[in-house]
């Protein structure tokens, strides 16, 4: 500002300030860019705080014991008087800036769109009110109605920014998340920060000195003899500057005797959500999924979440949305590589956390979508990746660290809820699993013989044994009619349930088969045609077919790749069918009737046959060692006197003691003894008996 | 509990896969994808050395019968050999040796492939 006498020309003072505002916004901006970057916690930010208006203090006492006072009669003024001037705006101006930036921070904690909106009026005002200001020389405020105009639009501007000062400095959310140890220290440091404040507002302002402008040393006429719009704004910021630390400190002092509820309240209520859901969402994971997005969103820490689960089931390694809160899953899809993402999170198992999108290649239009900022939580069990939650934000860098760390806590929450959803639903389905094979293993039960023919010829025993509910085990049992019994003892490779359907299929055949073709070569020639179309490439069947004439004692026998009939005499000899035959199933053209033998043979009284699958022969006791041949061989010799079920039993003992005290079948087992006693014994008794 | 393992190893035109172990339902799927491996690289000439195969259920010997089909019409062959007396019983009952060219060992087993013999097979 030129001086009394002389009026400098409107257009000059104009370009004068239009200078010194861009000069003052390159300081802004640099001061901006250095405390961007850092997002301090509170206490370091009022400590920084306390030292660098300590540091701008010092710097002024000393510029201001510099020799060389502003007179405002003398013009023009002295050179030392413009450096002087020049140096203590530039200092407390930067000291204004450097408030205004340090504790923007904590007004922008957690920003809203409302926030946000008030920060940037209230920038708007202040830079108005240099604006408006910047053309006035008071000297001319009567001069002409426009200047009269402008200095009205001044001191709304002036009023604006008072107004919006207030509202930004009541902005404290940090305060409620802060740790008791760091609410102490901030207060502490809170109340450093008024005194220091309130003792430059003092230095710049004079409090008791009204009077006409004489030699003065207080750096405010420097200030205002630089430039009076940049001495407004500055006094403006340091305003915020004291004005915020003392409604911070009034908070916190405030907020004191309910830090301890207001903390358990809130981990009591996190608790109680989760036992809620857990309680009643487990068994529907739309709802579960649901909770786990609308919470971080609920809960302010977001403004929208997804959540990406990777479904084992379907076999797709690419992770799905299945829950989306706030935002399209689709749009989520669009703008996001979640795949991408997700893979990040689960490869290092850490949190992913982006904080400006703009800047990430996996993100595209995250602006016009809201997305500004994105984590993406990782939710990791002991042994897998389960999904990734994703919150994001609408402006950039809006997660603080206390945010991060609050929705991690969540996360791990959130995973330990799915983790015994999942849990439970694998139970559920192993129940119903076990029912339906419990259902199956009856049906299967049916399928063989429920009970064995009587003759008076010869005594049979059977019984079938599967290692799982269902097997791959079969025999059966048929009376052809004239006198004639069909027997048959099957094997489907490999267990369970796809062996259980062959078996079953083996029964329908045996049934049917065995009336039209007798005949053991016809029967299983036909038996490879017809499970030939039906079995799978790599599952074969092992069988044994034979038809036995109940009066004559004649059978007629064929093996198709199955495990040997031991025949047994009355004298103890005993023989091994191996009779030439392919596995059903292994051939399906000529080669199987070709190579397929049948046996022909007549018993003799007393003789035994005992067919049986590898079960039997098979077994493993603990030491590993097979069962085989020659235990089985033995087993049927010594217990050769008894009828057909006494073999039969005999025979499983011997298998049972084998096996020790485990006794766990790891293979189907199945055994059939036919026994022939001669014809009729019992004729033959009656007749030396005299009484009849 | 996997005590199955599959060596790969070249012998002119033939592959040789050094079964070793115990070939049941659970480690079948390792024999077939060796197969399947050899197969994918053109490789039709095969021979399952069996000297050190100590068990086979009857779902590793689904593992060949699943494969020789395609094998036979690629021009190739799976060839066994070198089997123990008891693991060859396992596949005599079952009639392999009539399907599959069994023989006591690799030598014999690459000399069928070089003199081009046929499997026994009828069609």
């Amino acid at each position: 500002m030129g001086g009394v006498g002389e009026t400098a020309p409107v257009s000059t003072t104009i370009l004068h300030q239009a200078a010194l505002a861009v000069c003052f916004l390159c300081l802004w901006i640099t001061i901006a860019r250095t405390t961007q970057n850092s997002h301090l916690p509170p206490v370091q930010i009022f400590w920084r705080t306390i030292l660098t208006i300590l540091a701008a203090l010092v710097l002024v006492v000393l510029i201001l014991h510099i020799p060389g006072l502003f007179i405002e009669s003398q013009t023009p003024a002295a050179p030392i008087v413009h450096v002087k001037s020049a140096l203590l705006s530039t200092i407390l101006a930067g000291l204004g800036f450097i408030l205004v930036q340090r504790f923007g921070q904590l007004v922008r904690f957690r920003r809203t769109r409302r926030s946000e909106r008030n920060w940037f009026l209230m920038m708007l005002f202040v830079s108005l009110t240099f604006v408006t200001w910047a053309p006035l020389h008071h000297d001319d405020l009567e001069s002409s109605p426009l200047v009269l105009t402008l200095a009205g639009f001044a001191v709304l501007a002036a009023i604006g920014s008072v107004v919006f000062i207030f509202l930004n400095t009541i902005r404290l959310a940090w305060i409620l998340r802060l740790p008791v140890k760091q609410k102490m220290g901030t207060l502490g440091l809170g109340v450093v920060v008024i005194c220091l404040t309130s003792a430059t507002l003092l230095l710049l302002v004079p409090p008791f000195t009204f009077g006409p402008i004489t030699e003065q040393s207080y750096p405010i006429y420097f200030l205002d003899f630089f430039s009076r719009p940049l001495t407004l704004v500055t006094v403006l910021f340091i305003t915020f500057g004291f004005v915020y630390a003392l409604t911070s400190v009034l908070s916190m002092i405030f907020h004191l005797p309910t830090i301890g509820d207001y903390q358990r309240s809130v981990d009591e209520m996190a608790a109680m959500q989760a036992l809620t859901v857990l309680v009643r969402e487990m068994a529907d994971p739309e709802k579960l999924y649901h909770w786990v997005v609308s919470t971080p969103v609920d809960s302010g820490r977001g403004k929208a979440a997804w959540l990406t689960i990777r479904e084992l089931e379907s076999g797709s390694l690419k992770p799905q949305i299945v829950a989306a809160h706030n935002i399209e899953a689709s749009l989520a899809d669009d703008v996001c590589d979640v795949d991408a993402i997700h893979g990040e999170a689960a490869r290092t198992r850490t949190l992913v956390s982006i904080q400006n999108t703009s800047s990430d290649r996996r993100i595209q239009n995250g602006k016009t979508s809201g997305i500004m900022s994105l984590l993406a939580i990782p939710l990791t069990t002991r042994t897998e990746v389960l999904g990734t939650l994703f919150v994001s934000r609408d402006v950039a860098h809006a997660f603080e660290n206390e945010d991060i760390e609050s929705i991690g806590v969540f996360a791990s929450q959130a995973t330990l809820v799915l983790e015994n959803a999942r849990l439970l639903e694998a139970q559920f389905e192993r129940e119903r699993l076990a029912s339906e094979l419990a259902i199956a293993h009856d049906v299967q039960r049916r399928l063989l013989p429920q009970t064995m023919p009587r003759f008076s010829t010869m005594s049979l025993a059977a019984s079938s044994t599967a290692a799982q509910e269902v097997g791959g085990d079969y025999y059966d049992l048929l009376e052809l009619g004239d006198g004639k019994l069909a027997f048959i003892i099957a094997d489907v490779s490999g267990k369970g349930t796809s062996a259980a359907f062959y078996m079953a299929e083996m029964q329908g055949i045996f049934q049917a088969v065995a009336q039209i073709a007798p005949d053991p070569h016809d029967f299983l020639r036909h038996v490879n045609k017809a499970l030939g179309r039906s079995l799978e490439k790599n599952v074969f069947v092992t069988a044994i077919y034979g038809v036995l004439d109940c009066n004559s004692g004649a059978i007629s026998i064929a093996r198709a790749g199955h495990p040997p009939a031991a025949f047994v005499d009355v004298t103890g000899r005993t023989m091994l069918l191996r009779s030439g035959g392919l596995g059903i199933g292994l051939d399906r053209s000529e080669l199987f009737a070709q190579t397929l033998e049948v046996k022909q043979h007549v018993f003799n009284p007393g003789d035994l046959i005992a067919l049986y699958t590898d079960g039997v022969t098979e077994s493993r006791n603990p030491e590993g060692e097979e069962f085989g041949y020659d235990r089985l061989l033995q087993s049927i010799q010594s217990a050769r006197y008894e009828r057909a079920q006494g073999v039969h039993d005999a025979v499983l003992q011997t298998v049972d003691q084998f096996l020790g005290a485990e006794k766990k079948y790891l293979d189907d087992l199945t055994l059939l003894i036919i026994k022939w006693h001669g014809p009729e014994p019992a004729t033959h008794d009656a007749e030396d008996d005299p009484l009849l | 509990m996997s005590n199955f393992s599959v060596a790969f190893r070249d012998a002119g035109t033939a592959t040789i896969l050094a079964v070793c172990g115990e070939l049941d339902a659970h480690t079948a799927p390792e024999l077939e994808s060796a197969i399947k491996k050899c197969r994918d690289e053109g490789k039709s000439h095969l021979i399952v050395n069996g000297s050190e195969l100590d068990y086979i259920s009857s779902a590793g010997l689904g593992v060949f019968m699943a494969f020789i089909e395609e094998i036979r019409t690629l021009g190739g062959d799976i060839k066994i050999c070198a089997l123990k007396p008891r693991i060859f019983d396992v596949f005599d009952l079952l009639g392999f040796p009539k399907i599959y060219h069994i023989v006591e060992t690799e030598e014999e087993a690459l000399s069928l492939f070089e003199q081009g013999i046929q499997p026994i097979q009828g069609d």
